[in-house]
């Protein structure tokens, strides 16, 4: 069952997997998605962890 | 804009060819040792996987449970800043174990892991680490189309492993595209260096230095493990530790060329595959490379003590 987490910034986003994950990050499944007007879709830009 | 993030859990075919044993190499053997050294190839502008979305490799590793400690420890790493994968080895507090790789394109990750039901490995902890983790020589087959959640497997010593990263579970079979592979600017036997800019790790406590590393076959293609005589090119469970070498361009055993195909010579690691990188040592501290030889490599039948 995967679990939704929701962050209102790019930055939050990552900071919340580093402080979760630290540099484990590649080895959870994972899907980021952006809600644009009301619509969760694939985002406008990558997000980096390394 | 609001971002969203979903994951789903925290928390013998005949090989026509005589065996031939490979030289192999490690870097230092204390985990807690930052002084560490290994391989990279770096693969420059006309010298890069053409395939952005699928890559198929093979590799020799020996290593002891004991001397792995409690993290990830990376292996292969291609990635770049926003995208690629690599391959590593888990003993952690978590419910992970085995081996797992990723591929990850900037906002989908995807994760193989070796805990399939009923495998030698990968069917509890204990069997990856008293199994696998004995130090005797194991061969890890991977493959992943991103764009096909069919064709992704992990395979090890010629058998299926595949799952996702809980013990059990079935392999992700989300797609995605664009994985930047053929984006990928180094290569790196264990962790990315980090001065490869475009995505460069250094993370030295997620290094296996207490691991013996043997040749390398590396595809920008769907090499289908799931056929008996493709295995049957790299892995031959009648041969010394089933080891079928790759002679110098990694065809001996009946495969295709791969793009890369790394092993170590009585000096250094080369390049038999048909790209042409630069191949470098990446150094931290004082770290030295060790050179095994065949006498010790894979299908020497030796083990690591």
């Amino acid at each position: 069952m995967d679990t939704m987490h929701t962050f209102d910034t790019q930055q939050e986003l990552i900071d919340w997997v580093k402080s979760t994950a630290g540099n484990e990050w590649y080895s959870i499944p994972f899907q980021i998605e952006e809600q644009i007007d009301g619509e969760w879709t694939t985002p406008s830009s990558d997000t980096t962890f390394n | 804009m609001p971002l969203g993030i979903a994951r789903s859990v925290l928390t013998t075919a005949p090989a026509g060819v005589a065996t031939t044993a490979a030289r192999a190499f490690f870097s230092d053997r204390s985990m807690s040792s930052t002084d560490v050294s290994t391989y990279q190839a770096e693969m420059t502008s006309g010298n890069r996987f053409a395939n952005s979305n699928i890559i198929s490799y093979v590799y020799w590793i020996r290593a002891l449970d004991a001397e792995i400690g409690t993290n990830n420890y990376r292996l292969i790493t291609y990635n770049i800043a926003n995208g690629g994968g690599g391959c590593w080895i888990t003993d952690n507090s978590g419910t992970n174990y085995g081996l797992g790789f990723n591929l990850y394109n900037g906002s989908l990750n995807i994760v193989v892991f070796s805990m399939k039901t009923g495998s030698t490995y990968g069917d509890t902890r204990s069997a990856f680490n008293t199994g696998f983790c004995d130090g005797n020589w194991h061969c890890v087959m991977v493959r992943c189309d991103y764009t096909n959640g069919a064709k992704r497997h992990l395979y090890l010593d010629g058998e299926d492993h595949s799952s996702n990263n809980t013990p059990g579970s079935a392999v992700d079979a989300r797609t995605g595209t664009n994985t930047k592979l053929n984006d990928v600017r180094y290569v790196s036997l264990r962790v990315l260096a980090a001065n490869d800019i475009t995505g460069g790790y250094g993370n030295l406590n997620q290094d296996l230095p207490a691991a013996d590393t043997g040749p390398i076959w590396f595809y920008d293609s769907d090499l289908d493990w799931t056929d008996a005589t493709t295995r049957g090119y790299y892995y031959d469970a009648s041969y010394t530790d089933g080891y079928v070498d790759g002679g110098t361009d990694g065809t001996a055993g009946g495969g295709s060329q791969p793009e890369l195909y790394l092993y170590h010579s009585a000096s250094t690691l080369v390049n038999g595959g048909s790209l042409s990188p630069t191949i470098a040592t990446a150094t931290a501290g004082t770290g030295t490379i060790t050179i095994l030889t065949t006498a010790d490599g894979p299908g020497s039948g030796s083990t690591r003590t």
